[in-house]
């Protein structure tokens, strides 16, 4: 597999170097293309910066972020973002809020422009998959938190990127909405094979989901364990009550324990 | 102590030096400035005066039917204006209301590009706010002087008055609601490529939309506060009558004039406060 993804020895300390523990220390990994991966770890380990930094929103202090051959120096246009909050613009109808990646990003805002039904056919298509079909033209206060999320999920893939990264997009949801939206994102990912970084400190989400699970410790952030998941694909929620699957998530608890530990 | 009151700082002559200085040195400027406002008044006061003053009430009662979708809004509009008609004073109205539009549309123009500005620099605005402060606190009767100096007697000094006293609320209001744009929405906006315009147009204006709306509320009901202070710089309006009636101790037309501002000011109100509705 290519690499896709190259971290090597990132340290980012929020307030620039020397002013604090850093969020970040001294973390390489590498991601191939079409890969999902998955970064867990306890809260406040830095995860989220981790994927700031490769999105180009935040600059490293030291190491260096290169992704697809070229290194990180500003916000990248191909890729998608969701977050744990749905972040959709209040203001405007689930069908706008996903289409506003296409008004903005550079790449696409031309084409955007000439062809919109296209691309409106294709955000209808796309919340059809997510199943909010007949919710297009509801405001997001009119949705559910699960329903907001499939929307963000849809925003952040709109554009069609090769690299969606994930900040814990399911935490704030209920276990059964999570579940639900696992398989959604599972079988989106399957249909169009982009890369995937996820982030999230869900261990069954983590292996439900990912190719590979990367354990980071608790501040300074630094990668302690890295562990492929081959489990068959698709998993269904049936699979996770698998020896296999249950103790892949005892393994990966055992190092959260340490590194919580520690 | 004698040393302190012999040796007095020069603040009053610091600052009508620097008034004959301006104007002096800026009569062009000034000049070109007072002709572009004067345009404006003259083209404000052309609309509201031209047509049957009936037509203008029913301007107004359509404006308030779009706005608040009331007809209780709009019978008050139309009892208020029937009520000034019937007391005379509609040309005094129709240049109080002049006065309040034009002092609204540039404290528009100068508030919301500056609270974006101050929002998006903290630097900018802590150096801002002692001045906007000042602007607020000053006794209004102070910068008519100047604005005397500069311009002369007439709507234009009465209307830079208005908008010194009254453009810090949308200043401040805009940069409130600039500002307080959630921070994950800006980060969602960068995360898909938005440069900093689109994300002013698409994100943060959209978010302080409300509460720049509610700068244009204060911004008129402001201006209208003004009004009988313009009018002692010779601003036309509602405010002379007031003053003509305090010159003379007339009981009834202070009355009469001063009930005629408060008719205005609470249409006004009524028009534009959206909280108001049900």
């Amino acid at each position: 597999m290519t690499a896709f993804i190259v971290l090597e020895r990132i340290t980012m300390t929020y307030g620039g170097a020397g002013t604090d523990t850093p969020a970040v220390e001294d973390a390489s990994l590498t991601i191939g293309r079409g890969e999902f991966v998955a970064l867990v770890g306890p809260s406040g380990c830095g995860k989220s910066s981790l994927l700031k930094i490769v999105s180009g929103l935040m600059p490293p202090d030291s190491g260096i972020a290169r992704v697809d051959g070229e290194t990180v120096s500003r916000p990248l246009t191909m890729v998608g973002m969701a977050f744990q909050n749905a972040t959709l613009l209040p203001w405007r109808t689930t069908l706008e809020n996903v289409l506003l990646p296409l008004e903005v990003s550079r790449s696409h805002r031309g084409s955007f422009r000439r062809k919109r039904a296209e691309h409106v056919a294709a955000a209808r298509a796309l919340l059809k998959t997510v199943g909010l079909e007949g919710y297009e033209d509801h405001a997001p206060y009119e949705l559910s938190g699960g329903m907001q999320q499939r929307a963000s999920l849809c925003r952040s893939l709109i554009h069609a990127p090769d690299l969606l990264l994930l900040d814990e997009p399911f935490a704030a949801l209920d276990a059964f909405t999570r579940e639900e939206l696992w398989d959604v994102l599972q079988e989106l990912w399957q249909a169009r094979k982009f890369t995937v970084i996820l982030v999230t400190h869900d261990l069954r989400e983590a292996v439900y989901l990912a190719d590979r699970v990367y354990v980071v410790s608790k501040r300074p952030g630094r990668i302690v364990y890295e562990r492929p998941v081959a489990l068959p694909r698709p998993r269904t929620l049936e699979s996770t009550f698998d020896q296999d699957f249950i103790d892949l998530v005892h393994a990966l608890r055992d190092h959260i324990g340490e590194v919580r530990a520690a | 102590m004698d040393w302190l009151t012999e040796n007095k700082i020069p603040v009053g002559k610091a600052a009508s030096t620097v008034f004959e200085w301006v104007r002096d040195n800026g009569e062009v400027v000034l000049e070109a400035f007072s002709d572009l406002m004067e345009w404006l008044i003259d083209a404000i006061l052309w609309l509201l005066q031209t047509p049957n003053p009936l037509v203008i009430v029913a301007a107004f009662i359509v404006i308030a039917w779009f706005v608040q979708r009331s007809w209780k809004t709009c019978l008050l509009v139309a009892l208020g204006f029937l009520f000034i008609l019937n007391q005379g004073y509609w040309e005094e109205t129709t240049e109080s209301l002049t006065l309040v539009l034009s002092s609204c549309m540039m404290c528009m123009a100068i508030g919301v590009p500056v609270g974006i500005v101050s929002a998006h620099r903290p630097r900018f605005y802590t150096y801002l706010r002692p001045v906007l402060d000042l602007m607020q606190t000053l006794p209004t009767f102070v910068y008519l002087i100047p604005a005397i100096v500069f311009f002369g007697i007439g709507m234009v000094p009465g209307l830079i008055a208005t908008v010194i006293f009254v453009v810090p609320a949308s200043i401040r209001l805009t940069y409130l609601g600039v500002s307080s744009t959630p921070q994950s929405l800006l980060e969602a906006a960068r995360a898909f490529g938005a440069t900093p315009w689109q994300t002013l147009f698409k994100v943060e204006l959209p978010y302080a939309f409300p509460q720049i709306m509610a700068g244009l509320n204060q911004t008129i009901m402001l201006s209208l506060s003004m009004v009988v202070i313009a009018a002692l710089v010779g601003a036309d309006g509602l405010g002379v009558p007031v003053v003509r009636a305090l010159n003379q101790v007339n009981t009834a037309l202070g009355f009469e004039s001063g009930i005629i501002i408060v008719v205005v000011a609470i249409m006004l109100d009524r028009i534009l406060n959206k909280s108001e509705r049900t």
